[in-house]
Parts: C-alpha cells; sequence; structure tokens
C-alpha cells in the first residue's frame, strides 16, 4: 500500500516535471534511429539480412541508451529528494525506509520502462511489418528483454543512490553503467586470446555477467558484437535472464540494506 | 505527571569516536510544550531524528504513545507529525498536494483545506506550486503536513529558523493553540524568548549531555537574594547549599545569591541564613531563559560567587 503511495507520488512529479515526455522522445528517436540505421546497412541485402541487420541497429543504438537512461533515472529518485532536502519531509512519514526505496524503484522503472515500451513497439512492429519473414517470437523475446534490462538498470541507479554520497551520485551511476558496458569488451579480449575452450566458454560467460552482457548475448545476432554460440546452457537465454533479474533483485537488495544508513 | 506521550530513556548516539548523545532521559505530556535548547553540536537534531527513525540510537531508546522509537519507528511516525530541520517542499506539487501525500500515507482522511487554513496559508496559495512559496509559507505549509492525521505527538526541528518576526510570532501563538488542543510538543530552537514564552519546560544539552530541565511555567526556579550586612562564613553557604530545593548559594554585591528550584526552600533559606547574620531585605527574581541557558551551558569552571550568570549569551 505504501509503495503504491511513494511510487504514486513520484510520478506526479516526474510527469509534473514533463520528464516522461523527455524520456518517450528519447526513446522514440534511439529506437526509430535505430531502425532507420539499420535500414540504411542492410540495403540491398535479402529480408532475412535486413531483420537482422536492423535488430542489431537497434540494439546497438537503443540499448546503451536505454541502459544509461534507466540508470541516470533510476539513481535521480533518492539523490534528487535529498538534493533538494525533500527526503527529510518524506521520510518523517509513516513509511520505511523498504518502502521508499520500493516505491522509488517501482516509479523510475515504470516510466521508463513506459517509454522503451513505446520506442520498442515502435521500431518492432516497423520491423516485422516491413519484412514478414520476421520471427514473431524474436522480436518478443528482443522487447521482453529490453524491458527486462530497462528496469534492471533503474534497479542499479537506485542501489547507488543509497551507496554514495548525493553529489557523487550522478557520476558513480554513469561509472557503474559504463563499466557493465565495458565488461563484456573486456571478457571479449579474453575469448579471442586463450586458445583453451573452456577458458573461452569461461570468458563468454563472465562477459554475460552485467546486464548489458546478458541482454546483448541474447538479442544479438550469435557470432556479431557481443553474442557468442550458445554452445552451452551458460550461454542460453534462460541463464541471461536470470543474469539480468539477480541484477535486478540484487541492486533492491543493496538498496534496502543500504538506505537506512544512509543520512537523510 | 499524567501519562506520557513521549517517553526518552537513557538515549545516547555514538558516531563512531565521538558521542553525540549520551544518555538523555526526558518525557513529555499530552499538552505540554517541551523545548530542547543547546548551542550548536550540543546533540538536539540528533535527539529528535532518534525519535523519529531518522536514525537508530547506539543504545537506549524510547517510546511514543506506546510505540518503541526503534522496534516501531513507522508506527511513531504514524502518531506522531514531525517538521523536519533544514527540510524542503515539493517545487512542482501545490499546498493541498503535499497535504493528501501526508493523508495517503499516514491512511486518514487528508481535509487539506481545513489544515492550511489552521496554519494560516492564504486560500489563494493552495492550489499554487509550492515552489513559489516565501519561507514563512513554506514553514507553515510543513507544519500543516505535520498536523496530518492528528497526531498526539508533535516533533519540530527548529520550527523558527529562516522565519521573519511577524511570522515568528504567528508560529509561536499556533504552536500554542496546538498543544492546548491536548498535543504534546517537543521542539528545539535557539530562540530563546520564543521558548521562554511558548514552553512549559526546557531540557537543555550540552556536549551531547542532558544538563538540565527547567520549569518555565508555575514553579520554576528563582534566584533569591538575601541581604545581609557582612560577608557570611563559608560555613553558613555551605549549609544554605545543603538544603533541598537550593542549587546554587554564593556571596555577590552586599546580598547571598540563591537558586532555588523548590519554593518551600525560600523560607529555610530565610531562617538558615538568619541563624548565622541578619537578613536586612529578601529579594526574588525569576531567572530568564537567557540566564538558565547560560548556567547550564558555561564553561566548568564555575564559581561559586558568581551565582546567577549575567552574561549575554550569543547563540547563532
Amino acid at each position: 500500500m505504501s509503495v503504491r503511495v511513494v511510487a504514486g507520488h513520484d510520478l506526479r512529479r516526474i510527469r509534473r516535471s514533463r520528464g516522461l515526455v523527455g524520456l518517450v522522445v528519447v526513446s522514440l528517436v534511439v529506437f526509430v534511429g535505430g531502425y532507420l540505421i539499420g535500414g540504411l546497412l542492410g540495403s540491398g541485402q535479402d529480408p532475412a539480412s535486413v531483420v537482422r541487420v536492423r535488430l542489431l541497429a537497434i540494439w546497438l543504438v537503443a540499448g546503451p541508451t536505454v541502459g544509461f537512461v534507466a540508470t541516470v533515472v533510476g539513481a535521480a529518485g533518492l539523490a534528487g529528494e535529498r538534493e533538494a532536502r525533500t527526503l527529510r519531509l518524506l521520510a518523517s512519514l509513516p513509511l520505511s525506509r523498504a518502502q521508499l526505496v520500493y516505491g522509488k524503484t517501482v516509479a523510475r522503472a515504470g516510466v521508463v520502462t513506459a517509454a522503451v515500451t513505446l520506442g520498442t513497439f515502435v521500431s518492432l512492429t516497423a520491423v516485422a511489418a516491413g519484412t514478414p519473414v520476421t520471427s514473431t517470437g524474436r522480436l518478443v523475446g528482443f522487447a521482453g528483454f529490453t524491458l527486462a534490462v530497462t528496469v534492471s538498470y533503474a534497479a542499479v541507479g537506485v542501489a547507488v543512490s543509497t551507496v554514495v554520497s548525493a553529489d557523487r551520485v550522478r557520476a558513480v551511476a554513469v561509472g557503474v553503467f559504463v563499466a557493465t558496458l565495458v565488461w563484456p569488451r573486456i571478457m571479449g579480449f579474453g575469448v579471442e586470446t586463450f586458445g583453451s575452450e573452456r577458458i573461452e566458454l569461461l570468458c563468454q560467460f563472465l562477459g554475460t555477467l552485467t546486464p548489458f552482457g546478458a541482454y546483448s548475448q541474447v538479442v544479438s545476432d550469435s557470432g556479431a558484437i557481443l553474442a557468442y554460440e550458445p554452445t552451452s546452457a551458460v550461454l542460453g537465454s534462460g541463464v541471461m535472464a536470470l543474469v539480468i533479474l539477480a541484477w535486478t533483485v540484487g541492486s533492491l537488495l543493496v538498496a534496502r540494506h543500504q538506505f537506512p544508513k544512509t543520512a537523510l | 505527571m499524567p501519562n506520557p506521550v513521549l517517553v526518552v530513556d537513557g538515549l545516547s548516539k555514538q558516531y563512531g569516536p565521538v558521542t553525540a548523545v549520551d544518555q538523555v532521559s526526558f518525557s513529555v505530556s499530552a499538552g505540554e510544550v517541551f523545548g530542547l535548547l543547546g548551542p550548536n553540536g550540543a546533540g538536539k537534531s540528533t535527539t529528535l531524528d532518534a525519535l523519529i527513525g531518522f536514525t537508530e540510537p547506539t543504545s537506549g531508546g524510547g517510546a511514543v504513545a506506546g510505540h518503541d522509537i526503534v522496534e516501531s519507528s513507522t508506527a511513531v511516525r504514524s502518531v506522531t507529525g514531525v517538521l523536519p530541520e533544514d527540510c524542503g517542499v515539493y517545487e512542482e506539487l501545490t499546498a493541498v498536494e503535499h497535504v493528501e501525500l501526508a493523508a495517503r500515507a499516514k491512511e486518514v482522511d487528508s481535509a487539506p483545506e481545513r489544515l492550511l487554513g489552521r496554519v494560516g496559508l492564504t486560500e489563494e496559495s493552495w492550489s499554487r506550486p509550492a515552489g513559489g512559496f516565501s519561507k514563512g509559507m513554506a514553514q507553515r505549509l510543513r507544519l500543516a503536513v505535520a498536523l496530518v492525521g492528528d497526531p498526539a505527538l508533535l516533533v519540530l526541528d527548529e520550527p523558527l529558523s529562516g522565519v521573519d518576526p511577524d511570522g515568528i510570532a504567528e508560529l509561536a501563538r499556533l504552536i500554542e493553540q496546538i498543544a492546548e488542543t491536548g498535543v504534546a510538543v517537543v521542539f528545539s530552537s535557539h530562540d530563546l524568548p520564543r521558548v521562554e514564552r511558548v514552553c512549559d519546560r526546557v531540557g537543555i544539552l550540552n556536549d551531547g549531555e542532558f544538563v538540565g530541565v527547567e520549569r518555565l511555567t508555575g514553579d520554576r526556579t528563582t534566584e533569591l537574594i538575601l541581604s545581609t550586612d557582612t560577608h557570611p562564613r563559608s560555613s553558613a553557604l555551605s549549609e544554605l547549599r545543603a538544603l533541598d530545593g537550593v542549587e546554587q548559594a554564593g556571596w555577590q554585591d552586599g546580598g547571598v545569591h540563591l537558586t532555588v528550584t523548590e519554593p518551600t526552600a525560600k523560607a529555610e533559606a530565610v531562617q538558615t541564613l538568619g541563624s548565622h547574620t541578619r537578613v536586612r531585605d529578601i529579594r526574588t527574581r525569576e531567572r530568564s531563559l537567557d540566564e538558565i541557558f547560560a548556567a547550564y551551558t558555561a564553561s566548568e569552571e564555575r564559581d561559586d560567587t558568581d551565582v546567577a550568570t549575567r552574561r549575554e549569551v550569543t547563540v547563532s
């Protein structure tokens, strides 16, 4: 009940500040932009290849942007209240710290997810409409994982805002996001460097242990950037879903544990 | 004392090696206004923060209307109205929306117009975003938020800070009126004249320790001045200090000055001194809160002959 109060309150503030409009615009720009770029890159190829290139381009353009925006928006939830000195007002009400964390996460993740849903829907509908050979399952999976990774990064942002002081939240949140973005690439060097199959698989798996790494493994074409042939179950979509879920739940647990210790 | 709404028992808060609050105990009854005074860094805000669950005490604790401040801090805040120190308002939300938020959190009917009117916010401001409010209006709004749900206890941390003199007078009157409805009020302030006017009792914190509680209404501490022809012997002063209800006794400006906390101690003091020397005149004077505050928070090197500390106290 009180999580709903906090979430509703935060949503009202976001709506008032026109933040939702901004997010929708960004989402449409990156998803439609990715779709268009894919169209340019894939022009002249067969329809199946065009679909692959379009999805690859959407992932490449929208994936990092969505993760970045979700992290920053999530981090701004509690940090923004601390900066505006309203967190003490909110915390003076009969709301537990856990309810504040969950309410903020629901609101922040909800807002970014709504914007991303619109962008995903528009771009993937265009993909499906333009190329009848498209697998519906693939598009649904693409959309589902995109939304899941959005929620995950929003939770990461909220967790960061409970761990570091208000003046460093945005910088640290961006740093954490960049680290999750770069990590799969770093592990990619290991894959390329070591000859042993087992070490190669280990590096591949380690590379998928960030939200962006897991997301890339699932939505990108096998053998394309940051996506490996699923030679083992640990590289399958089920494990990738678990990785993203673990980041979401883990971030919320960190936030719940740390927030009571945070100075208001 | 009737059933207290707030009981604080041996509350301590440690930040690493620093003791912010050490073994603070006091209680506040329904309808009573209790002022928490002390120099900057004395531990006032830490004490109030611990009451409302903003920080967890290292040891000790307390209860508000029977709810433990550590185990049930959410329940404590459901029966407590809080006006935190250095707290903002939601610039994009209206006054009505602020009150509605508190009402939803407390699961009570909001009646925002009644509360906003009660704290003196004019009707035209109710639907305006609070970002355009003056400091005084914002403070009134925060007070309205604190009053949502008819709390049993009101915790006001520096409620008069940043408010203009007219606003201070109105807020002080409002606090008095709220207490008259049976709400227990605890508030910290640096504005000693206002505290003196509004509070029934004050607790004085210094370096994290509770150094005294003074009643400001009824039988409050008075200064008894007994004029004598000669400086009495030190044994006479020792006898006076040993009396129940006499806190300090010393010679100054042709008279013995005593700090008397019990009315009955006055007659005993006159009798005791009269057995040593002739008492020419008897005068009493209520100590101002400035003097009480200074006496409790002055350096520990107190001279017995300097009974009523008269130095000006500058509290920033």
